[in-house]
């Protein structure tokens, strides 16, 4: 199994830049995502990947042999690179039937017949399509095509499975069952992944690694946990879940270490050590709602508000909690739900807190 | 509950009463338009007088007709239709699909620009482009072979080319041909996914295997599709054969059909009649297998969400594409149009084209002051408008019931309107004649009732097809919401499904009144003195050897129809956001 390795990467369309300067790495065996809203590059990179786009800069090599590099003019084609592709329309030809379609790429290499029946049939069975192989392509339903797609891209073992938005076209309960199935599949042939999708969840749920992409750039490569707890970026932040994001300055704490402060409130939470903050200066305070527990509160106080509407979510109470003018969204225990205009206790775990300088004139705040 | 079901009766209320009787009544007169002409054709073929004679079908007349199939003759007229439509078909076909190629899945530059040439080119007349190719083609005045001729290899009299040939015929038929199937043909080119072709590639095809094994078999229905349609078509072609076959001995069945009834004295109708009967049987039986054919095999069904339409790179090659299609268009609509326009205005052909002297205005003027040809004019646009307004009128409804309403006999109806289909048009004209002549509506014979009523039959098919096609696309969502919203039924209609269906409809009556105002074939057998219309006035000036006129005439008829275009384009710009809508 190979490692895929990219340089460099730029590819312009016209005047748009679609893919900027791109390096990243999928080791050996690995699932690694591309990840990113629609028009950031990520099926560009995939496709730069596959050879179905020549890179204008940049180089790739897959498991330490050259595929493509524009100091040296080389370019293997898409038919020479072994890799297998599923597509976001899965392009089941229409023409042939389940059989056929998986069949082809061990055609085309030429295959003997009989291994050629051998391995495809041993393929469907391990898609769980064994008995539909001599059904018309056309009359298969979302999930079967897609299965007919990922038998044809692993049936000749291939070094390197590239995924377009597979699951995009499915209905959600299917969804959440073949992104099981894939990963069961993948780590079992441990086959080398790359996935491109805008779904963060199926990103976390899939990924060995994720590559968040934001126009034609990476903006942060990590585990699904780094990327989700420890963004690097508000854009990742954001772009990962839902974020709390409230204005807020350095100030010294009782015990002279560092606290961010949220302007008007006397809210402030402790700063990890290690960053390089100085007092006075203009902060983004951001954590997730997940990060926050409501809990009614006697009385007034810091990091005390008031609830404002909750709605409950498959197993806990998601509020939207006041505080002076701002609003905070908080998760809570379903067992305790808080009332409407009760009075509650927001609760911040510092090390969920992730802070962004900020322009100091920004949010037009005083300092208290 | 009780509130509820009021409400319900209300809204399913006209349906249900005021329709109950149109779409029978509908069925009847459509059955009667288009199954008569069929089936008095038939009955004249085997009967034992000539039109508007009382006679009967007897044993006699029967083998009478018999004996005219087996004639040696007939079979050999028969192989010549046979083949030479192959021949124009396949190569027709090929050209459009390169075309369509270039035009829909490559990065040709300008290809937008030449899919409007192409569309500019369906809609100069085929007469245009005969009288064009003629002129620059005859063997002694054509003035690409006076051109020729000045090379030393082509030094004599006449020649090297000669249009009223087999080569001249294909060459003529081919061009136009092939640009129909084109426009046919760039929608299928343009909607299959790319990721079709690029998921062959990765799987280790190489391009040229993907083209073999890939994009050839997926759109061999719509390539076979667009064949059996030309094919069909040119099997039953007049106006080529009968200007450019005729006079040098070149027939085919519907040429030999005009020469037996019209152009030879006394007319010999049996035999004309009989191979009508032919015609009409071959065009039926490859109609019907064609619907056997590809009834079963749909590929556009399969398409998913992230389609994509990746135009091929042709790297240097594409600026041969972007020439292959301009030189198309060239031969198919420059040439022959700047020749119609040199020779309106030439005193006569072969003086001398350098020498001021040859020119005149002449023609024009007697085009527009003699009272025969502004009566052609007349006719020609009052017969065009009517029956195209009409017809597209009646195929709206009859798409209406088909596609949308539960009407029991809708597939009947489906089916009545689409026999014309199969009927060659000079075949039509003769049923409508025949049907005119043995009814009380005798008297209507030579007038241009007659001629509206022929082009109405003949619009069936395609004027069905395309309201059908346009009303399947409107969801009935759509329909139902606004009955949600409280719009009646009548108020539905006018302000969700008029604004949505009017581009079709647009489109269809632009096409329509083209191929009326255009058309020979239909009219060629049913026109009066009083109901000349621009077409037969061009046979009539061409016959009599007026080409000068006749360039006249048939420049009118390409005026006449790029104005309409181009004033339907605005309107249909106008509209332009239903289009989003639907």
């Amino acid at each position: 199994m190979g490692t895929v390795w990219a340089s460099g990467l730029v590819k312009t369309f016209g005047t748009v830049v679609a893919v900027n300067d791109l390096s990243f790495e999928a080791k050996a065996g690995e699932f690694l995502t591309l990840l990113g809203p629609s028009g950031c590059g990520k099926t560009t990179t995939l496709r730069l990947v596959a050879g179905l786009e020549r890179p204008d800069r940049g180089e790739i090599q897959v498991g330490g042999r050259p595929l493509s590099s524009t100091e040296s003019g080389l370019f293997v084609p898409p038919e020479r690179r072994g890799m297998g592709m599923v597509f976001q329309s899965y392009a089941i030809w229409p023409h042939m039937t389940v059989y056929e379609n998986v069949a082809f790429p061990l055609q085309e290499l030429r295959v003997p017949r009989a291994e050629t029946r051998e391995r495809v049939m041993a393929m469907l069975g391990t898609v769980g399509l064994g008995d539909l192989h001599a059904r018309p392509a056309p009359m298969l339903s979302g999930g079967q095509q897609q299965r007919v797609a990922l038998a044809r891209a692993l049936v000749s073992n291939p070094q390197v499975l590239l995924l377009d938005e597979p699951l995009s076209n499915l209905d959600a309960r299917l969804r959440e069952e073949m992104r099981f199935e894939l990963r069961e599949m993948q780590a079992k042939l441990g086959i080398t992944s790359i996935f491109v999708t805008h779904d963060q969840a199926e990103a976390m749920t899939l990924s060995d690694r994720i590559v968040v992409m934001n126009a034609g750039r990476i903006e942060q490569e990590g585990s699904p946990e780094e990327v989700y707890q420890r963004p690097s970026t508000r854009f990742v932040m954001d772009f990962l879940g839902r974020a709390n994001h409230l204005p807020a300055r350095i100030a010294k704490g009782e015990d002279g270490s560092l606290v961010a402060e949220i302007e008007e409130s006397g809210c402030s939470v402790p700063v990890a050590a290690g960053g390089s903050w100085s007092v006075g200066q203009a902060v983004l305070l951001a954590f997730r709602p997940e990060a926050v527990e409501a809990r009614a509160a006697e009385r007034e106080g810091a990091w005390v508000g008031v609830v404002r509407s909750s709605v409950y979510v498959s197993g806990r109470v998601e509020y939207v909690v006041e505080m002076g003018n701002f609003t905070v969204r908080a998760t809570g225990p379903e067992d305790a739900r808080l009332p409407h205009d009760a009075r509650a206790k927001l609760c911040v775990s510092p090390r969920a807190v992730r802070l962004w300088p900020r322009e100091p004139d920004a949010n037009g705040g005083t300092v208290g | 509950m009780a509130v509820l079901t009021a409400r319900a009766r209300g809204i399913a209320w006209p349906r249900v009463w005021a329709w109950a009787w149109l779409p029978t009544l509908l069925l009847i007169v459509v059955a009667v338009l288009t199954v008569t002409p069929v089936v008095t054709a038939l009955v004249a073929g085997f009967r034992d007088a000539p039109p508007g004679r009382p006679g009967a079908i007897t044993w006699e007349s029967i083998r009478a007709s018999l004996r005219v199939m087996a004639e040696p003759d007939v079979w050999r007229i028969l192989w010549t239709t046979v083949w030479l439509s192959t021949v124009r078909a396949v190569l027709a076909l090929a050209l459009a699909v390169v075309l369509a190629w270039i035009i829909a899945r490559t990065d040709c530059p300008f290809r937008n620009r030449l899919e409007f040439l192409l569309i500019l080119s369906f809609f100069f007349p085929l007469l245009g482009k005969v009288l064009g190719w003629a002129l620059l083609l005859s063997p002694q005045k054509g003035y690409l072979n006076q051109l020729l001729r000045l090379l030393p290899m082509f030094a004599g009299d006449t020649g090297p080319l000669d249009i009223f040939s087999y080569g001249g015929l294909i060459f003529v038929s081919v061009t136009g041909w092939a640009t129909l199937l084109a426009i046919f043909l760039i929608p299928a080119f343009r909607n299959m996914d790319a990721a079709l072709e690029e998921s062959a590639r990765m799987c280790g095809a190489s391009p040229r295997r993907t083209v073999t094994r890939i994009l050839v078999p997926l759109l061999r229905p719509a390539i076979l599709a667009a064949f059996i349609l030309s094919l069909t078509r040119l099997l039953s072609s007049f106006e080529t054969e009968v200007f450019l076959g005729t006079s040098s001995g070149i027939y085919v069945l519907t040429n030999k059909i005009y020469e037996r009834m019209v152009q030879i004295f006394p007319p010999d109708f049996r035999t004309g009649m009989t191979m009508a009967v032919m015609l009409l049987v071959i065009t039926f039986g490859l109609v019907l297998v064609n619907s056997r054919f590809l009834g079963k095999r749909d590929y556009t069904t399969v398409t998913g969400r992230g389609y994509s339409a990746r135009p091929m790179a042709l790297g240097r090659l594409r600026w041969v594409a972007f020439g292959f299609v301009l030189l198309f268009f060239i031969v198919t609509v420059v040439l022959p149009a700047v020749m119609l326009i040199q020779v309106s205005f030439i005193r006569f052909i072969g003086l001398n084209v350098f020498d001021p002297a040859s020119y005149t205005l002449d023609n024009w003027r007697r085009m527009l002051t003699l009272r025969i040809n502004r009566l052609a004019l007349t006719n020609s646009l009052v017969m065009s408008i009517v029956a195209t307004t009409v017809g597209m009128i009646i195929y709206s409804l009859v798409s209406y019931v088909v596609t949308r309403s539960r009407y029991k006999g809708r597939r009947l109806l489906d089916l009545a309107a689409w026999v014309p289909w199969a009927v060659p048009s000079l075949v039509l004209g003769l049923g409508i004649l025949w049907a005119v002549l043995l009814s009380p509506l005798a008297i209507l014979y030579g007038t241009l009732t007659v001629l509206i009523l022929a082009h109405i039959v003949r619009g069936f098919p395609f004027g069905t097809q395309i309201m059908g096609s346009s009303m399947i696309q409107i969801s009935r969502e759509l329909e139902e919401a606004a009955r949600i919203h409280k719009a009646s039924w009548p108020s539905t209609f006018r302000r969700i499904w008029l604004p949505l269906v009017m581009n079709g409809f647009l489109a269809g009556w632009v096409i329509q009144f083209t191929v009326s105002f255009s058309d020979l074939a239909t009219v060629a057998f049913l026109y009066g003195a009083k109901s000349t219309v621009l077409p037969t006035l061009f046979l009539s000036q061409w016959s009599n050897g007026r080409l000068e006129e006749a360039a006249v005439a048939a420049l009118m008829m390409t005026a006449v129809v790029l104005a309409v275009v181009v004033l339907v384009r605005r309107l249909v710009h106008a509209s332009v956001r239903t289009t989003t809508v639907a």
